[in-house]
């Protein structure tokens, strides 16, 4: 719908018109609500996965240099191997 | 010996420079044992992240000491999750403390490849693991992390319900209220910018937008408001929730009715950018400190099990409760094989139950002793400062911690019915909250009133002239002035004060504590292990001036015995010296030794035990003559300790207060043990100037002068309180009106603690038990007290600060809303503004008087006197 509006050649009706402005603003509101309802959800997801509760471990974690733990999911691939 | 040779595991100051391996030394064996496992393990990055990572490991663990994770019943408090091919177990580390701790902690999997991934969780000090069952016993894990000096604590309570989730609730609600309240904002500035009138449709789909967002700020996230308020009006008490909920009432309901009728685009937006400031003071201010717990109870103390003796030829490994009374039979007894050592969870104990007690672990239920001389550190339950020795056929009671040897106690009580357990459910349950309110709540009162006086006169007016303006104005009125910037001045500011405080390692349990330190009148303190530091006891010698080789004879005698005064003095005098060769040596336990070192016989030990082996008409010491020392015992203890009056000799507590030498039936002179006081300390009177202070000790009244002459004159000093008089003496304070605060850390203060108005627990270290309290400080930091009282004093200086600078904004709102102007542009610039310059005010003064007053080299005597108020 943006590229309707912002390409030349248009018929100067469509471009002007009234409604189309309207919707499209409508439609970006929607997408933009929708990006941010993303937003939220992860901000949520993030709380209830308990990424807040330590703020000391993972800035350290990430410095050792050698792989600290094997997740779960390696070791099971290790031993299925 | 210029330069001091340091471990290189724990850091500790190495005694000799025997324990080494390679370039590294080590104090003592412990630590060069986990060194070596780890330099084994490829694992000594351990080292280079941190200067001396490691925990002393001085003091060896028992080695069958987690014997009762082999218990399904026990191990499975500990179990999260298991299958057939692997377990996940959690355990509590007190030991973590730096990220060298994590990467050992995380790369166990080094160590044991049946551990398949652990995981830290700092905060709480828990280590997550995920095992091999079939490779590794939990029992296993925890020996395992024990020899890397990890010892999991493992306490009852671990076997009662799972620990409370942390509530994230009000982190939701402040999330979509953020969510709303940024995108509502958006969606008003058409309107704010001047939308053309002509886009009828385009204003009418913002405001319903904005309208379908503020529904979740209104119904969700503003529920504790209206929760608050509902509940404080049903008891009949006007908080402070009550206007502001009205106020958000008020503010939707208009803006619903001015988006429906088409009148406005109503104030959507200021309604949720309040409630999310608010929210987020709230948020701030009930931030908790998980690693530490208020509300312990005594199950957190005790261990989960203990090793039981089964005097049964034969029996299933899970005895069954009835059959334990044959154990204590002693024709069973004398009749059966060896005791069985069995572990057994300790609500099971049953009347009748042999226990074993280790030393260094705890008695869990009273009891008789039936084998070995108890010597019982009741420190933390008495808060006597000395260990109590008990002879076989004594009772011992609940709750103490034995220090010499291993002993049997035949258990009279179960665990739930010992008289620790009684002492913790007699306590009192605090009744907090509706007696003492916040002065905030007042404050709101006079604030409520005025504003409905404002409503009320500009209701009236606009009757008067023009009626259809006297809705808009009310209203208007109501949501301009609705006293959040008071909540929100309150909020910030109690959160960053407990912020600022926890810092310093002073933890408040909430922000209504930091009133009740503020105002405080009469300051109560325990002695043991408050005042005292328990750690470290001080040693004075008094007598006769020793030789080096007398020192180093004692130091040998010391040397032998493990009695904990012995040790102490071995610790105390050993840099200094060292051991000589010693023959015909016989210890008496809890008592003394006698031996022969160099052709001399010695002995030492307590007055009772060195007494009888004076020789008469030898003469005596310098100081003090013979005849008075062989005759009157107590005379000669009175001497020594300083104090003539404060002694009584049947105390038993008294004569262990001292070591007493004698070489060949001549008194030498004793070693004194006194606690130690903890540092800075001096003129502690002067520098709490307006409070009026008290002394309220557990043990006998023999370091009277020594605390007068150190805190200072005016002091009221009280000795030998059982658990119940310190409670009845708190209460007879509060009677004459005072507001009490008690710090305390034992058990004999937990009811003090509870009664009194603030309770403040003192801490060694903040992973460890403390009494339930309202506030927990750690042991080092008891000499910033007059600072940390007068930085909270502080705090409410800059809440009512704060508080009149949000009046100005609202003076400004209200002006608009009499006149029935009040355009929702007006509102929407005012809140943010005032609600932002609130947060810089609190904020910024608030850590300005902190690097006033709790700056590291302001100690307490400097800011003695100098009175905020």
């Amino acid at each position: 719908m943006t590229n309707l509006i912002f390409r030349p050649g248009r018929s100067k009706y469509f471009y002007t018109s009234k409604f189309a402005t309207m919707s499209v603003i409508i439609l970006l509101l929607v997408a933009s609500l929708s990006v941010a309802l993303l937003f939220l959800g992860a901000f949520l997801w993030s709380v209830r996965n308990k990424q807040y509760d330590d703020d000391y471990s993972p800035p350290r974690r990430i410095l050792f240099d050698d792989s600290p733990t094997l997740t779960n999911n390696d070791n099971k691939e290790l031993t299925s191997k | 010996m210029e330069k001091t040779l340091r471990c290189s595991h724990c850091g500790d100051p190495c005694p000799s420079n025997r324990i080494a391996l390679g370039e590294h030394y080590f104090c003592c064996d412990g630590c060069r044992l986990v060194y070596q496992l780890l330099d084994r393990n490829g694992l000594c990055t351990y080292y280079r992240l941190n200067d001396h990572p490691g925990v002393n490991q001085r003091i060896p663990v028992r080695k069958d000491k987690f014997a009762f994770l082999d218990q399904e019943k026990m191990a499975g408090s500990l179990i999260t999750f298991r299958n057939g091919e692997e377990t996940h177990a959690s355990f509590y580390l007190p030991a973590i403390h730096c990220s060298s701790c994590l990467y050992l902690l995380e790369n166990l999997h080094k160590l044991n490849p049946a551990i398949r991934s652990s995981r830290i969780d700092f905060g709480t000090k828990t280590l997550t693991l995920v095992f091999d069952q079939r490779q590794l016993s939990l029992r296993e894990t925890a020996e395992l992390l024990t020899a890397i000096g990890y010892e999991p604590y493992i306490s009852l309570r671990d076997l009662g319900s799972a620990r409370p989730e942390p509530n994230r609730r009000l982190i939701y609600r402040l999330g979509v209220a953020g969510f709303c309240f940024g995108n509502i904002m958006l969606l008003s500035f058409p309107e704010y910018l001047g939308i053309d009138a002509s886009e009828t449709f385009l204003r009418q789909s913002f405001r319903y937008l904005s309208f379908l967002l503020a529904l979740p700020v209104f119904f969700y996230s503003a529920q504790p408001f209206f929760g608050a308020a509902w509940s404080g009006l049903r008891s009949k008490f006007l908080n402070i929730d009550a206007p502001i909920a009205l106020a958000v009432v008020v503010t939707f309901l208009r803006s619903v009715w001015e988006v429906s009728s088409g009148t406005g685009p109503g104030f959507f937006d200021s309604m949720s950018g309040i409630v999310f400031f608010m929210l987020a003071g709230r948020v701030l201010q009930d931030r908790t400190y998980r690693a530490l717990s208020f509300d312990r109870d005594y199950t957190a103390y005790f261990p989960m099990a203990v090793t039981v003796l089964q005097y049964r030829a034969a029996g299933d490994p899970t005895a069954s409760p009835d059959s334990a009374p044959h154990a204590a039979d002693p024709a069973v007894r004398t009749a059966g094989a060896a005791p069985r050592e069995v572990s057994k969870a300790l609500p099971d104990l049953r009347c009748g139950d042999t226990l074993l007690i280790h030393s260094g672990e705890l008695i869990p239920a009273d009891g008789i002793l039936t084998r070995g001389n108890a010597l019982i550190d009741y420190s933390f339950v008495t808060g006597e400062s000395l260990p109590v020795v008990r002879e076989m056929g004594e009772i011992v009671y609940a709750g103490g911690r034995q220090t010499g040897a291993a002993v049997e106690v035949l258990v009279i009580k179960e665990v739930a019915q010992s008289y620790l357990t009684q002492l913790w459910n007699r306590q009192p349950s605090k009744t907090r909250g509706g007696t003492q309110p916040s002065f905030i709540h007042g404050l709101s009162r006079y604030f409520t009133i005025i504003v409905f006086a404002v409503a009320a006169s500009a209701a009236l007016y606009w009757q008067l002239h023009d009626p259809h303006k006297s809705w808009n104005a009310v209203t208007a009125v109501l949501i301009v002035a609705c006293p959040c910037a008071l909540l929100l001045s309150s909020t910030f500011t109690n959160g960053n004060l407990l912020r600022i405080m926890a810092r310093k390692q002073f933890y408040l349990r909430n922000a209504e504590t930091i009133e009740h330190v503020a105002s405080a009148t009469h300051i109560v303190f325990d002695k043991t292990g408050t005042l005292t530091d328990t750690s470290s006891p001080e040693i004075l010698w008094q007598g006769e001036t020793l030789s080096i080789y007398e020192q180093q004879a004692i130091a040998t005698l010391a040397a032998q015995s493990t009695h904990p005064l012995s040790r102490a003095l071995a610790a105390f005098l050993r840099p200094t010296t060292e051991l000589l060769y010693i023959t015909n040596f016989i210890e008496r336990p809890g008592q003394g030794l006698d031996a022969l070192i160099g052709g001399r016989r010695w002995t030492f030990g307590s007055l009772a035990f060195v007494q009888p082996q004076l020789s008469a008409g030898k003469p005596g010491g310098p100081d003090h003559g013979p005849a008075a020392r062989r005759d009157d015992p107590s005379a000669l203890a009175a001497h020594n300790l300083g104090d003539p009056t404060a002694v009584r000799p049947e105390d038993p507590a008294a004569p262990g207060a001292a070591i007493y030498i004698a070489c060949d039936g001549h008194l030498l002179g004793s070693y004194c043990f006194s606690g130690k006081f903890r540092e800075g300390l001096h003129g502690l009177v002067n520098s709490l100037a307006p409070c009026r202070l008290t002394v309220l000790s557990g043990d006998n009244s023999r370091e009277y002068h020594r605390l007068q002459a150190l805190l200072g004159e005016g002091i009221n000093l009280l000795f030998d309180r059982s658990p119940e008089e310190k409670t009845q003496y708190i209460r007879h304070l509060q009677r004459r009106g005072e507001k009490v605060m008690m710090i305390g850390d034992g058990l004999n203060d937990a009811g003090a603690l509870q009664q009194s108005d603030i309770g403040i627990a003192i801490a060694a270290d903040c992973g460890n038990f403390t009494p339930s309290s309202d506030a927990i400080l750690r042991g080092d930091q008891l000499t910033r007290l007059p600072a940390f009282i007068r930085f909270c004093r502080s705090g409410r200086s800059i809440i009512l600060a704060s508080f009149v600078l949000s009046i100005l904004y609202n003076i400004i709102g209200l002006s608009f809303a009499v006149q029935g102007v009040l355009s929702p542009l007006v509102a929407a610039v005012l809140m943010p503004a005032s609600s932002l310059s609130i947060l810089l005010v609190t904020y910024g003064s608030s850590n300005l008087l902190a690097r006033i007053l709790l700056a590291d080299g302001a100690s307490a005597s400097s800011w003695g006197g100098a009175g905020m108020r």
